[in-house]
């Protein structure tokens, strides 16, 4: 076991730093935060410069490199703006999928266009509230000649407005689940629009598909094989969560500590009070729970021994970490942190989608029991007569 | 003067505490701006600071117990 980076992962990592110092302005963030535009020339830098898909083949656009360096530049984008670095590592959602399940026709068609800034894509697999519930879904593939015809709504599709292709878990009458690549620019297909308190830069909405016709190599793997995808996929996505969460936090902890290094009150430095010297190290001490936690989950998946049960441990005490490092983080800047123009303000804001993205403690809590205890029955107590 | 700071810092803390709660249960829904509970989060939070915050509060509770 060994818990330093590799020269190459620091190198990685201090180039996705140094991209994001000099790309990320602050002036810049506030305002595509405030119009919830999404950083555009940024993401096409970002793409040239190698950091979008870093992790795919070397043949489909990428450099070739593990998940872990994929989600240390995560974490370095989070860490300099929670708004951009979550938009940035946001464009190629779900490509996971097509990286493990498709073909090299997909993967030439869909991942190299994404790791040169020319597509971004989107999910579409939950139709209720609740984006991990799957077991109310009515979109139905139906059997055409060449292909599939498609019908129903999708909700909080992350990349709603943006994506130009969205991967879509459907049924087929016969064969069960499937997922499949649905292109933006075919017809029937409606967006409305989410406006949300954080993320603000990442468009969510809901999805509408009246008659889409879906050609039959957009299908990615087999018929019936949808629900492994969507599991794999949400694997992915828990761990670009964390390391969102991680490079938040990290970014919060940052300002909070210049923060109080330079401002002054009742004739000393705010990092002369105790309790915001306690404040700090607590932070610290959670900062390095966290990314110790995203680390070994991320080192696990490239050695593909993904263990479901960490995974959710990770996720659930990562999200809990974020949200309370924020949160003191807000509070040493005091009346400050409550402005737009301070970063920290937005990084609250953003902290909340960031968590709703990992799971609420609760869900990964039944997880982590089930996996321990095996199934849940609901019990109640006998009335008392 | 110790009483006010009490209730200024549990009623405080108490608000952002549920409220944080109310926002977790709702999951996604919250997030939406159409949903008031995002802007019972934002107000919420506001109240820890002005008024003297939470972290001056227990001072001054500190020091009215004579410590």
């Amino acid at each position: 076991m060994d818990f330093e980076l590799s020269d190459e992962q620091k190198d990685v990592q201090k180039a996705a730093r140094e991209f994001a110092e000099g790309e990320f302005d602050p002036d810049l963030a506030l305002e595509l935060d405030q119009k919830g535009k999404f950083p555009e020339s940024i993401w096409k830098k970002a793409a040239q410069l190698g950091f979008i898909g870093i992790h795919y083949p070397e043949e489909f656009g990428g450099q070739g490199l593990g998940f872990f360096e994929n989600l240390l530049v995560i974490e370095a984008f989070c860490r300099v703006d929670s708004g951009i670095g979550s938009a940035l590592s946001s464009v190629d959602l779900g490509s996971e999928v097509i990286l493990k399940f498709g073909s090299s026709e997909q993967k030439n068609q869909f991942l190299t266009p994404l790791t040169k800034g020319e597509r971004r894509l989107g999910i579409a697999f939950a139709e209720s509230e609740d984006s991990r519930d799957l077991t109310t879904i009515s979109t139905i593939a139906e059997r055409r000649m060449d292909g599939y015809s498609i019908h129903g709504k999708k909700s909080f599709v992350l990349n709603a407005s943006l994506a130009d292709s969205f991967i879509t878990l459907c049924q087929e009458p016969r064969e069960g689940w499937i997922t499949l690549m649905i292109e933006r620019e075919k017809d029937g297909i409606e967006v409305h629009p989410i406006e949300k308190i954080g993320w603000r830069m990442i468009p969510f909405g809901d999805l509408l598909f009246k008659e889409v016709p879906v050609p039959t190599g957009n299908r990615i793997g087999r018929e019936g094989e949808g629900m492994a995808h969507v599991n794999h996929c949400y694997q992915a996505m828990g761990l670009k969560s964390a390391a969102q969460a991680l490079g938040a936090a990290q970014g919060a902890f940052d300002r909070a500590m210049q923060y109080a290094k330079q401002r002054e009150q009742f004739g000393k430095k705010l990092s002369q009070f105790q309790v915001i010297r306690h404040k700090l190290a607590d932070m610290a001490v959670s900062i390095e729970v966290a990314r110790w936690l995203t680390y070994k989950a991320a080192a696990e998946y490239d050695h593909k021994r993904i263990d479901p049960g960490f995974l959710s441990i990770a996720q659930l005490e990562v999200g809990r970490r974020l949200v309370a490092i924020v949160d003191e983080s807000l509070q040493i800047f005091g009346g400050y942190g409550y402005i737009a123009e301070q970063a920290i303000e937005h990084y609250f804001r953003d902290a909340w989608a960031i968590g709703v993205e990992l799971g609420t403690e609760e869900e990964q809590k039944d997880l982590i029991a089930e996996i321990m205890l095996g199934p849940f029955t609901s019990f109640s107590p006998p009335s008392v007569k | 003067m110790k009483d006010a700071s009490i209730v200024k810092l549990f009623c405080t803390e108490s608000l952002q505490r549920i409220v944080q709660k109310a926002m977790a249960i709702q999951k996604n829904i919250g997030l939406m701006m159409e949903n008031p509970i995002q802007r019972f989060l934002r107000d919420a939070r506001l109240f820890k600071i002005p008024e003297g915050t939470s972290e001056i509060q227990h001072l001054v509770i500190a020091r009215e117990l004579g410590l």
